[in-house]
Parts: structure tokens; C-alpha cells; sequence
């Protein structure tokens, strides 16, 4: 029974770190939209919807992460033998969200460059209407035909005839008044009629940040599949779960030692970076699997015998930390 | 330390390292004139200025200090404090955004004019009133100007070549003002070369007088005297709302001040409305960011005093709060961006 309640507090704790993933992320959301708007793609919205939800999925292994760590650190209290007993079926729980992560095969549009887009502003009867350089004014319009008003470039150009199109207004001119005279000649202006569209500047280091973040999931998931995809499902299966309950454990006993409540928001962001070291690491100790052949023949031990040594490894250095946890626990009471 | 002078220390060294930082980007990478240089540094930092309050509000509400004492009290100081943050950061924003830049830029354009013109600054004073001498235009050229300045007085359309602004005293180039009567047909024009705003009227030098009947050219008199055109705008607003080439920035201060011209020149302000829809964001997303961070500030702050074995934690802790609040900020103005587009596009 408390195996189930504290599998239920690491499961709000994971529901917690993916709302919080999920707003961090808006920000691609807000960029798609924007970006299929500005090229004028059909059904925009729901696209955008479809893009961030696979972009929050390949985040899973990072909220895993983030998550056993919050958990092991924040919601616990430290009790060697019951955390012995816990680790294993959070690993377990992480390497199921895991698997899906790699059995699904989705992928997302990259996080799109910023762009300005153009606006045609629109042409108002009776007003002045600032159009790039020139100003034009009014008078009387027929639908897209200005038929009577001025334009005004350096002189002032009596409109005899024009035409407004979505990307160009034309304008035919017969006369025009100078600083001193008025005089009479055949002039056509053609006036791109188009803005760009003035947007907030913002400070840059979030697309920064995201380029790196994408260029990281996306190796993340290739290292996944490679390390896991030659030795059929079953295999596969097996070996993410015995790889989890390994690194799980690091995670684990590493965030025991930044358990400290009086400074909550101080600790909670070193296991944040704890986290992202963490997940740099993560890679590599799936590729250890890939570099631990030791020349087996049959392709389903060749994935799960390298990730048995591997996860028993990476278990020991776990249960290192917690024994080191432990006694120095006992040395402070003492 | 109190609160509130550790909010203002910690504003003022990351005021001051965010100056460093524009400094240097400004000065090695990606140099600018020199003129131009305060002008641009002082920009840099106001993108980022909802930043570093909300951060320095962050950082000085959660480090407890050592004569602190907790309770009751220490609530209503909370609100005191917090009062005091949002109204202090959003003046000092409003004043640099609405006020200080528009100066700076001014001067910086002056005197890269001056600069140019390797002279020296004549300062121009408005002794001569509306008794002017056409000499007084020759001292223009050092000074900042707006191009086509075009708007509707009532039922006149007035249209400025160039409008020049000494020092306080506005000078107009290619003056013509085009007069319709009630039925929309023109009724008379008057166009000068040189003309000069003394006390709220145009005084235009010898000025052309086209006279229309029912559309057409009654009578042409080139007077040779100076004629006065009442102006019921200031002009200042007139100048100030204008823009040289696309618009990028304008006050909100003028647009408050100058309201009678925005509502009455029948310009078709959908520029403006853009950039004022991108001034009021950012003090949307400033005000938003200084509560969330006063909150969780608040909120989550420590209960004992942070000490030298806390450094990993210290370190962490201002690397993550500064990247999330980077993050919340860019959120909500690509948020605010986004709800443009979709508007506009």
C-alpha cells in the first residue's frame, strides 16, 4: 500500500514537471502559430497544437529525469531501506514512459527562424494615409479606383485616377503644385503597398536556448534508436527497463544530498541543474551499450547482456551514494 | 539589510552590468557610431529592463537576511515592499521609454548633423518673432527635420516639405495647404517656399493664392508679404507624432498630450496602433513578471540564512531563476506577437 501512495505523489510530481514543461514550451507553440499564419497555411492552429504536443513528447526523458529528482528530494524523507525498495519501481515507471517514447514514431518541425511579414494596410476614404514615403489623400474612392484626392512626394500631385491592389496602389497624376508655382504634367507613381509588421523584439536567449534544446532531444532519440532498434522488441524492452533502474538510481541518490527545505527554491534549482547535467549524461550512458558489444553473436543478448552490466554498474554507484547518504546521516546525529 | 535599499542595490549592479554588457557588444561586435552610442546602449537595456527588475525583486525577496525577523510583521512590509517595487520599476520604465529615449535620440541626431557638418552649434533664438528674415532658414541644416508632414486642420489639408525643429522654434520648407468647402470641392490653395510657426499661427513668406470656383482656377495672386494660417494643433505634437521614415517608436506621452491632434489630423493612424499596441504590452508583461516574481519570491523564500556550503545551490539558483525568467518573458511577448499576427495578418 505504500508503494502505491508514493507511486501516486512521483506520478503528481511528474504531472507537475510536464505543466511546467508544457508552459516553457509555449513559446514554440506561439512561433508555429505565428509562422503558419504569416505563410498563410490552412487549419494553422490545430498544426501548431499537433507540432507542440510531439515537441512536449520528446521531452519526456528530461521531465523523467527532472521528475525523480524533484521526487527523491523534495516529497521523501531519507529512510535507506525504504528508498532501496522505491527506486526500482519509479525506474520502472520512467523506463515504461521511455519505451513509449521510443516505440512512437512522430517527429515535429523544427523550431521556425523569426521572420517580419508583411501587412497591407488599408486605404481609408477621407483620411491620409501614409504609404511607405508618400502620403495620400482621399477624397473620394469607387471600390479599389480612387477617383479625386492628392499625393503628396516633395510636391502635391492633383489625383486624376488610381487603383488600389493588395500589393500595389497606382496613381496617375495630370498636375501638381511646386513651392512657388503650379504646373501641368503626365506623372504615374506605382507604391508598393506594404508594411512590415512591427513586432516586440525579445531578448533572443530563449531561441537561443532552444536551438540547443532541439538539437538535444533530436540526438537523444537517434542514441535511442540506435542503441536499441537492432535487437528486436522484446530485447529492447528488457534493456531500456534494466538500463532505467540504473541510472534512475544515480538520479536518485544524487538528489538525496540536496534535500534541504529551509532553502527550497536554492535547492529545487540546483536539481534542476543537477537534472540537465543529468540528462548530458544520459546519452552518453545509453551509447555505453553501443561501445559494450563484447562480441555477441545472437542479436537479442547482444542488446541485453552490455545493458545488464551496464545497469548493475550504474545500480552499484547508486546504492553507493544512498550507503554515503547514510552514513553521513548517521555521523551528523551522532 | 531591509528589503527594500537591497531591491535598489541589486537593481543598480544589474542596471549597471547590463550597461557593461551593451557597452561592449556596442563598442566590439556589432559597433555603432559613436553619436549613437548612449542612444542605443540605453535601448539595449530597456528590452531588457522588465528583466531585471522582476529578477532583482526575485533575488532580494528570497535570500534572508540576518536581522530579519520573522511573524506578522514582516507580512504588511511585504505589501509595503512589493507596492513600492512594481510602482518604482514601472515609473523608472515609463520615464526612460517615454521621455529619456525621445530626448536622446534628438540630441544623438543633432549631433551627428553637427558632426557631419563639421561646424559648430549655432544656437538659434527666436528674437525676430514673425518679423523674419529668410537668413534664418541657413542654420537649418544642422538641425533634426521630418519629411511630407501631412494632416488635416478641420477641413484644410496641410502639407509640410520638411518641418524643422531648432531647438523649440519650428521652421516649415514647401509649405501647402489645400482648403475644401463643405461640398468636398477645393476652395483655395495657398503654397510658400519658407514659412515659420510664431505663436500658434503659420506665417508663411510670400506665399502663392490659388483661388477655385466650383473646381476650377479662378484667380492666381503671388502676394509679396508675410501671411498668417491659425494652427490648432501644437506643434509639437505635430512633430513629435510624425515620423522621418517607417515609424518604429513613439511616445505614449505625446499621444496623451497631443490626444486633440492623434483624434482630430484624420491620419490613418494604423502604424501608431501598432506601436502602441507593443508600448502597452510591455508594460503588460512587466507588471505581470514583477508580480509572478514578487510572489514566488515570497512564497518560497528561505527560512535561514544561506552559508558557505550553499554555494552549488546559490549558483544554481541565479543561473535557473535568470533562464526562467528569460523564458517567461520571451513567452509572453511572442504571446503578445502572436495575438498581433493573427489580428493583422
Amino acid at each position: 500500500m505504500v508503494y502505491i501512495t508514493s507511486l501516486k505523489k512521483y506520478f503528481f510530481t511528474f504531472l507537475k514537471t510536464t505543466a511546467f514543461f508544457a508552459v516553457m514550451l509555449l513559446i514554440y507553440f506561439f512561433q508555429m502559430v505565428f509562422y503558419y499564419k504569416g505563410n498563410g497555411v490552412d487549419g494553422f492552429f490545430v498544426s501548431a497544437l499537433a507540432n507542440y504536443g510531439t515537441f512536449l513528447f520528446f521531452s519526456l526523458p528530461l521531465i523523467c529525469i527532472i521528475a525523480t529528482g524533484v521526487y527523491f528530494a523534495m516529497k521523501i524523507n531519507f529512510d535507506k531501506l525504504y528508498a532501496l525498495r522505491l527506486i526500482p519501481i519509479i525506474a520502472c515507471f520512467n523506463a515504461l514512459l521511455l519505451l513509449i517514447f521510443f516505440v512512437v514514431n512522430i517527429d515535429f518541425i523544427s523550431v521556425p527562424k523569426d521572420v517580419t511579414f508583411k501587412v497591407y494596410p488599408e486605404i481609408k476614404s477621407g483620411y491620409i494615409n501614409p504609404v511607405n514615403r508618400y502620403q495620400l489623400y482621399i477624397n473620394s474612392t469607387e471600390e479599389n479606383s480612387i477617383k479625386d484626392g492628392f499625393l503628396f512626394h516633395k510636391n502635391a500631385y492633383f489625383i486624376s485616377s488610381g487603383r488600389v491592389t493588395d500589393k500595389q496602389i497606382t496613381v496617375r497624376s495630370s498636375r501638381y503644385i511646386a513651392a512657388k508655382s503650379m504646373a501641368s504634367k503626365n506623372s504615374t507613381f506605382a507604391i508598393p503597398h506594404e508594411e512590415d509588421l512591427f513586432q516586440i523584439s525579445h531578448t533572443g536567449i530563449s531561441s537561443f536556448l532552444f536551438e540547443a534544446y532541439e538539437i538535444y532531444i533530436r540526438r537523444l532519440r537517434s542514441v535511442f534508436n540506435i542503441t536499441f532498434s537492432d535487437g528486436g522488441i522484446a530485447s529492447s524492452i528488457i534493456a531500456i527497463i534494466l538500463m532505467c533502474v540504473g541510472f534512475f538510481s544515480i538520479v536518485a541518490g544524487a538528489s538525496f544530498f540536496l534535500n534541504d527545505r529551509e532553502i527550497h527554491l536554492l535547492s529545487l534549482s540546483a536539481i534542476v541543474i543537477l537534472s540537465f547535467v543529468e540528462a548530458i549524461l544520459f546519452q552518453l550512458y545509453l551509447s555505453l551499450v553501443e561501445v559494450i558489444k563484447l562480441g555477441i553473436k545472437s542479436p537479442f543478448w547482444s542488446v541485453i547482456v552490455p545493458s545488464l552490466l551496464v545497469g548493475v554498474f550504474a545500480g552499484l554507484l547508486g546504492f553507493g551514494l544512498i550507503q554515503l547518504k547514510d552514513v553521513l546521516k548517521k555521523r551528523q546525529g551522532a | 539589510m531591509r528589503k527594500v535599499p537591497r531591491f535598489l542595490l541589486v537593481f543598480i549592479i544589474l542596471f549597471l552590468f547590463a550597461l557593461v554588457i551593451s557597452l561592449i557588444y556596442r563598442l566590439r561586435i556589432a559597433p555603432v557610431e559613436r553619436v549613437w552610442l548612449l542612444y542605443t546602449c540605453i535601448k539595449d537595456i530597456l528590452l531588457y529592463l522588465p528583466l531585471l527588475a522582476s529578477l532583482s525583486i526575485l533575488w532580494s525577496l528570497v535570500f534572508r537576511s540576518k536581522n530579519e525577523a520573522g511573524g506578522v510583521s514582516s507580512k504588511s512590509r511585504f505589501v509595503f515592499s512589493f507596492i513600492f517595487y512594481v510602482i518604482f520599476s514601472f515609473a523608472f520604465a515609463f520615464f526612460m521609454n517615454e521621455f529619456a529615449i525621445s530626448r536622446l535620440e534628438e540630441m544623438a541626431y543633432h549631433s551627428s548633423m553637427v558632426q557631419k557638418q563639421d561646424t559648430s552649434r549655432e544656437r538659434l533664438t527666436d528674437e525676430t518673432g514673425d518679423k523674419f528674415t529668410l537668413s534664418e532658414f541657413r542654420n537649418l541644416r544642422l538641425y533634426p527635420f521630418k519629411e511630407n508632414v501631412t494632416f488635416m486642420m478641420g477641413r484644410a489639408l496641410v502639407n509640410m516639405g520638411k518641418l524643422y525643429n531648432a531647438d523649440g522654434i519650428f521652421y516649415i520648407t514647401d509649405l501647402k495647404v489645400i482648403a475644401y468647402d463643405t461640398n468636398k470641392n477645393i476652395d483655395y490653395i495657398v503654397a510658400g517656399q519658407y514659412a515659420k510657426v510664431v505663436d500658434n499661427q503659420i506665417v508663411v513668406h510670400n506665399p502663392t493664392y490659388y483661388e477655385y470656383s466650383r473646381g476650377r482656377i479662378r484667380s492666381t495672386k503671388e502676394l509679396r508679404e508675410k501671411r498668417n494660417i491659425p494652427l490648432i494643433y501644437n506643434i509639437k505634437g505635430v512633430y513629435s507624432l510624425s515620423s522621418k521614415e517607417q515609424l518604429r517608436d513613439i511616445s505614449m506621452l505625446n499621444i496623451i498630450l497631443y490626444y486633440e491632434y492623434v483624434y482630430g489630423s484624420k491620419i490613418n493612424f494604423q502604424r501608431i496602433g501598432n506601436v502602441i499596441y507593443n508600448k502597452v504590452s510591455y508594460y503588460v508583461i512587466m507588471i505581470f513578471l514583477l508580480i509572478v516574481c514578487s510572489s514566488a519570491g515570497w512564497a518560497m523564500r528561505n527560512t535561514r540564512i544561506t552559508q558557505t556550503k550553499d554555494i552549488f545551490q546559490m549558483v544554481s539558483f541565479y543561473i535557473v531563476s535568470f533562464v526562467v525568467v528569460t523564458l517567461c518573458y520571451d513567452l509572453l511577448i511572442r504571446m503578445m506577437n502572436m495575438i498581433y499576427g493573427l489580428v493583422a495578418l
